[in-house]
């Protein structure tokens, strides 16, 4: 079993434990543990964007120095946000020394961040650990399901942080299709959901979900694969608010998990478009 | 002897020198010094300028001279040729306070730097010594590299003159980009009928060798004595035999793209009406053993895998029922028609080809790359016997007096942008023309390649890749002017298609070209100002993003074309020779005039010129200018027999020569002999790099150019002013130059870092850098060109060697391995150049 | 002489951008997924911070902008756009104009959502 330093992220003890669930099972099934190995706080949700107001970043540096006085090297997250934050403000340290120096200096608390720690995304961590592993543990492949990877922001912008190409990302589809998918592309993969306007301006988010899903749904996708909590929360758990019958809204790692036989760690029914019926019709599921 | 009275001249260079250095404090300074006298004026390289400096030498009677003024690269031959009037042409230093002082730092800092440099240049000046010059031969035959219109018209003007020309060319054809061309503005004269005239002329012309489908492999020598080494690629098929019928590249192929970029197609086609089923044909190729045709119900089948192409059965049928279709059934994706349409693997890239010759591509062609031996669609049909399985590189060797380089721009590859490229129905410009050719793959008629269809709507999107820090920073020039060329052809043709350009500004300054603009805009041609955000495929169809920014509106576009106005890159060409000759480019690829403005067609190296848009995106007529111009400059480069050559090279002190024959086993040119028990510097061999003098251990090598006496005592000078300097050794062919970027592009560094511009980074011996430290620098940087690029061949490796041997050294005796490095960059690395800087300053302070 | 641009002075300080570099291209607006819902394109909130009008505080752009970040890995001047509207809604909130007040989001909602979407909600809109 290897090991690497995880950073689970706040969501995934509640409304995403399904995301986190099926993550751990993926990868022991790769022959790899995510171990929480420090005492990590919330990553901060969103990068501060101000020159002037370095508080911003402050949670997102502590856990990073946290995590490099317990030895990690690097650190993997399943949540889009969190990796978007972590990797931001790691990025703006690494860029920016006096920075560094003034948040060292105001968390002197913690032992002082170097810049020693790589943050990153658990499919980067799946594309390291390569495609052919992955196809290699697939007992049930996912053949003639129609899956449209959805990417949005936090995993493509900005570029500094970017695990793919950003107007052309491929990472999820290729990690889907090492499982069996055939993969729906489309440009609104990697639109805005609407993000936290969901708290305070629903209507934007209902707004730019019916324009990705209606697209997917034009080019025949049966289900979206996500890989950030507040996606899932827009595209799935919103549609109620759509009235216009439902596409089923996964995690990435919930399809991989059902690829690998691995159903009990999926959690379907944690979704409000209950997936089931569509896996079962197409005997995936029993 | 006389006191020897050295001469500083100081240049404000307008408010460029003198906005930010305080030259009267300079002045004084200087003055204080003993034996140097000081003047200033507000522009040192002007005809008051020189006449001033020339007065001075001759009333004052100074034996050397310092200027302290620009970069050496814009005005050392000015003052060269000013102060040689009066003193040998070596007598003097040439000091930078502009790109590497004034530019860079600001007031105080300016000026004590500008102080400190100068100082060195002093000092240094205290032991110049005057330098000979020896007669050598200019020869008078010119190489062309690249034979788009550029090379081309430089070329016929070149053999007009009555010089021998070669003309170099990589594609199989001359022609270039023109001949891809439907129409050209603002004329909207067809391009092919401008172009193959020359075509012609050139293939005819008894003054000019044509090289097509060929390499530069090699260039050594000298301004007026270039060796030269061309590599032409085999053809497959004999250049003396084949007569360009055409025979051997039958085709019926129709395909606009060809998928996957390859595809195997029948060659012969029986016509079932005149069939009788005799089944002659499946006999006779079942006896020679193909079995390609089989019995079938009322007319015999037929499998293209297993055919060959003998061709017998067309031959031989009694009804003529059979017809060649494809002689060759390779048909891959065709260059010349970017990608549209196809080529066999026997093909000529298009029907003016010159030469007309044939050729097989060895990549695709079945019986050469093994995958079916014994094919001979080709042969069988070549009434000339051309085709040959046996041919090779040749290898072309030429001695030439100068070189024009004409080797062009490529479009910038933009896949994976937010244009979506990949989509069939969006284009680049150079596909449309191809399109609205009548030559080309449709016959003139533009439709959109995933269906063959006349789109309803097109949308051009301007500054592809252009304008844009992400991609290329500069303006391509040409594209307003050829899209608005292209919408109006089809808006012509087509009234009823809606044709929009979607552009942040027109540029149309030239002449005819603003009223050219007016009369398409009035075609009924929708123009939106905005830079398009994104080109959404969807479905068949694509949607086009973009802010109309004068009505402040959000537009989804529907097109079912999309034309991109892609930017021009140096091509790869432009990139490989600038490299191979050490030429100097900018940030962006293209190769750098000697002076932007006044000597656009000269490079920094005499007898090398250039043309066309290898030094920056032009239009046709440009082009042609230029290299009119071009040849004129060659020509009175040529004018001569003889020239003189400055003897700046190696000398060997006999004296004290231990023959231990170190330098004849490291010179890089082969320069040193043994004569008679002596080593001599054959100085015609010689490129002055200096690297003999660092290894040799008696002493007995000196470089006439630059002794090391002379670094040391620039070494002294400057630190003398400034003692906690750091001081930068820059090879003139690279990191200097990038240093002078930095200046023009106003990247502010510490004024700690004080520049000994050295002939190369091998010229650098560890004494100097001891003696650096000995009078008190922070640190020593030998900055040279990126491995493999050296212009002396590997002089920057022997620095990296030394480097690291001085390392340790300076570990033993505790001045630190630290404060000595060693950095490698090309001449457009500004960037790289500051970055160094930087990092190299924290590290000493 | 035209009027000090003191506006304009603290968005450039606030977001480190060079505003005066814009070419009014509009690629930002155009690729802009929530820019139906704004009163002012991102191209027109430069352009009058440009010209210092102090109106587009009082703009709902900002506040729609959902730092998506699309408009600043397209702009060809490689503006920070979404830094322009984290400067325009610091200069708000500093001023104690909440965007948003926890007491008005339902119970059940309060239940519902997911732990990162109310603190960066919180995190944008309050001071
Ligand atoms: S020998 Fe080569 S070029 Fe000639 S017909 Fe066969 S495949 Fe084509
Ligand atoms: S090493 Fe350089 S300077 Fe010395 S003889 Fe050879 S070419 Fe000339
Ligand atoms: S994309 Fe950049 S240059 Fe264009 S309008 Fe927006 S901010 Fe200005
Ligand atoms: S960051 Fe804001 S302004 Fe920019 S594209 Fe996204 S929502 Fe629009």
């Amino acid at each position: 079993m290897k090991e690497i330093a995880y950073f689970p992220g706040c969501t995934h003890l509640h409304t995403a434990s399904h995301f986190e669930r099926s993550a751990l099972s993926v990868f022991e099934a790769l022959g790899w543990r995510l171990v929480e190995k420090f005492n990590w706080i919330c990553c901060g949700t969103v990068h501060g964007l101000s020159t002037d107001n370095l508080m911003q970043n402050v949670s997102a540096v502590r856990n990073l120095a946290r995590a490099e006085s317990a030895g990690a090297r690097r650190i993997v997250t399943n949540c889009a946000m969190c990796y978007n934050t972590l990797k931001q403000a790691n990025e703006m340290v690494k860029r920016d020394e006096d920075a560094l120096k003034n948040l060292n200096e105001f968390m002197d608390d913690e032992p002082d961040y170097r810049g020693g720690v790589e943050v990153l995304h658990s499919l980067q961590l799946l594309r390291e650990i390569g495609l052919d592993e992955i196809e290699k543990r697939v007992v049930k492949p996912l053949e003639g399901l129609r899956v449209a990877p959805y990417y949005g922001c936090l995993l493509l912008r900005p570029r500094e942080v970017a695990i793919d190409n950003p107007e052309r990302p491929k990472i999820m589809d290729e990690v889907l299709k090492a499982i069996g998918a055939e993969i729906v592309r489309d440009a609104r993969l990697k639109y805005c959901c609407g993000s936290y306007h969901t708290v305070d301006r629903k209507e934007i988010v209902l707004s730019r979900i019916d324009e990705i899903i209606s697209a997917v749904r034009r080019r025949g996708a049966d289900l979206i694969a996500v890989a950030c909590p507040l996606c899932e929360f827009n595209l799935d758990k919103r549609q109620k608010f759509l009235n216009k019958g439902g596409l089923p809204v996964l995690y990435f790692t919930q399809l991989i998990a059902l690829a690998f036989g691995k159903e009990e760690d999926c959690l379907f029914e944690k979704h409000h478009v209950d997936p089931r019926p569509l896996l079962k019709e197409r005997g995936l599921l029993r | 002897m006389p006191e020897e009275l050295i001469g500083v001249f100081i240049c404000h260079c307008g408010n460029n020198i003198a906005g930010e250095v305080d030259i009267q404090k300079v002045k004084e300074t200087i003055n204080s010094w003993p034996g140097v006298i000081a003047e200033d004026y507000v522009f040192l390289c002007s005809e008051a300028g020189q006449e001033m400096i020339k007065r001075a030498i001759e009333e004052k009677k100074l034996s050397k001279v310092v200027i302290a003024a620009c970069s050496p690269s814009h005005h050392s031959q000015v003052f060269r040729e000013c102060i040689g009037e009066k003193l040998n042409p070596f007598l003097w230093e040439f000091i930078n306070i502009r790109e590497q002082c004034s530019w860079v730092h600001k007031g105080e800092d300016a000026t004590k730097k500008a102080i400190a440099l100068i100082r060195g240049g002093v000092e240094k000046a205290r032991l110049l010594k005057p330098v000979e010059s020896i007669n050598v031969p200019i020869h008078k035959d010119v190489l062309v590299i690249g034979g788009g219109i550029a090379g081309m018209q430089a070329s016929l003007e070149l053999a007009s003159k009555g010089y021998r020309v070669y003309l170099v060319e990589r594609e199989p054809s001359i022609g270039g980009k023109m001949v891809k061309l439907d129409k050209t503005f603002p004329t909207d004269d067809c391009s092919m009928c401008t172009i193959s005239p020359k075509l012609s002329e050139i293939a005819q012309n008894k003054n000019i060798t044509l090289l097509t489908y060929s390499e530069v492999d090699e260039i050594e020598g000298r301004p007026g004595e270039y060796k030269v080494r061309i590599r032409k690629k085999p053809r497959y098929v004999d250049e003396s035999l084949c007569t360009g019928c055409g025979l051997c590249a039958k085709s019926n192929y129709k395909k606009l793209i060809v998928p996957e970029g390859y595809e195997l197609v029948d060659r012969i086609k029986i016509e079932r009406e005149k069939c009788v089923n005799c089944e002659l044909c499946v006999k006779l190729c079942n006896e020679f053993g193909y079995g390609a045709l089989q019995n079938g119900d009322d007319c015999p089948k037929y499998d293209t895998l297993k055919c060959v192409g003998c061709f017998e059965c067309v031959k031989k049928c009694p009804k003529e029922a059979i017809e060649i279709t494809n002689v060759c059934p390779v048909r891959v994706a065709s260059e010349f028609n970017e990608g549209l349409g196809a080529r066999g693997a026997i093909y000529v890239p298009f029907p003016q080809a010159v030469p007309s010759t044939h050729l097989r591509d060895p990549e695709n062609c079945l019986r050469l790359n093994g995958k079916m031996p014994e094919c001979r669609g080709c042969f069988s049909v070549c009434e000339a016997n051309a085709i040959v399985d046996d041919d090779e590189d040749e290898i072309i060797e030429l001695t030439v007096g100068a070189i024009v380089i004409a080797t062009g721009y490529e479009l910038r590859d933009m896949s994976e942008s937010e244009y979506n490229v990949e989509h069939p129905n969006v284009i680049t410009a150079l596909q449309l023309e191809r399109l609205l050719s009548s030559q080309g793959p449709t016959g003139g008629k533009v439709v959109r390649p995933s269906d063959g269809r006349i789109p309803k709507s097109i949308t051009f999107i301007q500054c592809v890749g252009s304008r844009d820090l992400r991609y290329n920073p500069y303006c391509s020039k040409i594209c307003c002017m050829y899209a608005l060329k292209q919408a109006r052809l089809i808006k012509q043709e087509h009234p009823e298609v809606e044709v929009r350009i979607c552009y942040m500004d027109i540029r149309a300054s030239g002449r005819w070209y603003e009223e050219y603009y007016k009369s398409t805009r009035e075609l009924g041609i929708d123009f939106i100002r905005g830079n398009v955000a994104e080109v959404i495929d969807d479905g068949e169809d694509l949607i086009v993003k973009v802010e109309d920014t004068l009505e402040g509106e959000i537009k989804e576009l529907h097109s079912e074309l999309v034309v991109l106005s892609v930017s021009m890159n140096p091509s790869d060409g432009t990139l490989e020779i600038a490299k191979k000759l050490g030429l100097k480019s900018g940030e962006d690829g293209f190769i750098d005039p000697l002076h932007p403005k006044i000597e656009p067609v000269d490079t920094l190296q005499e007898g090398i010129y250039i043309a066309g848009t290898c030094s920056g995106p032009k239009p046709i007529q440009e082009s042609i200018a230029e290299a009119n111009a071009t040849a004129s400059r060659v020509s009175t480069f040529l004018k001569d027999d003889l020239m003189s050559v400055p003897l700046t090279t190696g000398v060997i002190d006999p004296s004290i020569c231990i023959l231990c024959k170190t330098c004849l086993e490291i010179c890089s040119f082969d320069a040193v002999r043994e004569e008679n028990g002596e080593l001599k510097v054959e100085e015609i061999s010689c490129h002055s790099c200096g690297k003999c003098s660092v290894y040799c251990p008696s002493n007995a090598m000196t470089l006439r150019g630059l002794t090391d006496e002379q670094i040391e005592a620039q070494i002294r000078g400057i630190l003398a002013e400034d003692p906690d300097s750091i001081i930068a050794f820059c090879c003139q062919h690279c990191s200097y130059n990038a240093a002078d970027l930095a200046g023009l592009s106003k990247k502010k560094y510490s004024s700690k870092i004080k520049i000994i511009r050295v002939p190369c980074s091998g010229r650098v011996s560890i004494n100097h850098i001891l003696v650096a430290f000995k009078f008190g620098a922070r640190g020593v940087m030998v900055t040279g060109c990126k491995e493999g690029e050296c212009h002396y061949i590997d002089g920057n490796l022997s620095a990296k060697e030394k480097i690291l041997k001085l390392k340790k050294l300076l570990d033993l005796c505790g001045i630190g391995a630290h404060r000595v490095e060693m950095f490698n960059m090309s001449s457009s690395e500004a960037q790289k150049w500051v970055e160094c800087v930087n990092e190299f300053e924290r590290r000493c302070s | 002489m035209r009027k000090e641009r003191e506006l304009l002075r603290r968005v450039m300080e606030i977001s480190g951008q060079n505003l005066y570099s814009c070419y009014q291209c509009g690629k930002c607006s155009a690729g802009c997924p929530s820019v139906d819902f704004m009163d002012f394109t991102p191209r027109e909130i430069i352009r009058a911070i440009l010209d210092d009008h102090e109106e587009v505080l009082h703009s709902q752009t900002p506040w729609i902008c959902a730092a998506c970040f699309t408009c600043t890995i397209r702009c060809p001047n490689e503006i920070d756009i979404s830094r322009i509207m984290e400067a325009l809604r610091q200069i708000r909130l500093r001023k104690m104009h909440d965007g948003i007040h926890p007491s008005k989001i339902p119970v059940d909602e309060l239940l519902e959502l997911p732990q990162i979407a109310l603190i960066s909600c919180f995190r944008k809109m309050t001071g």
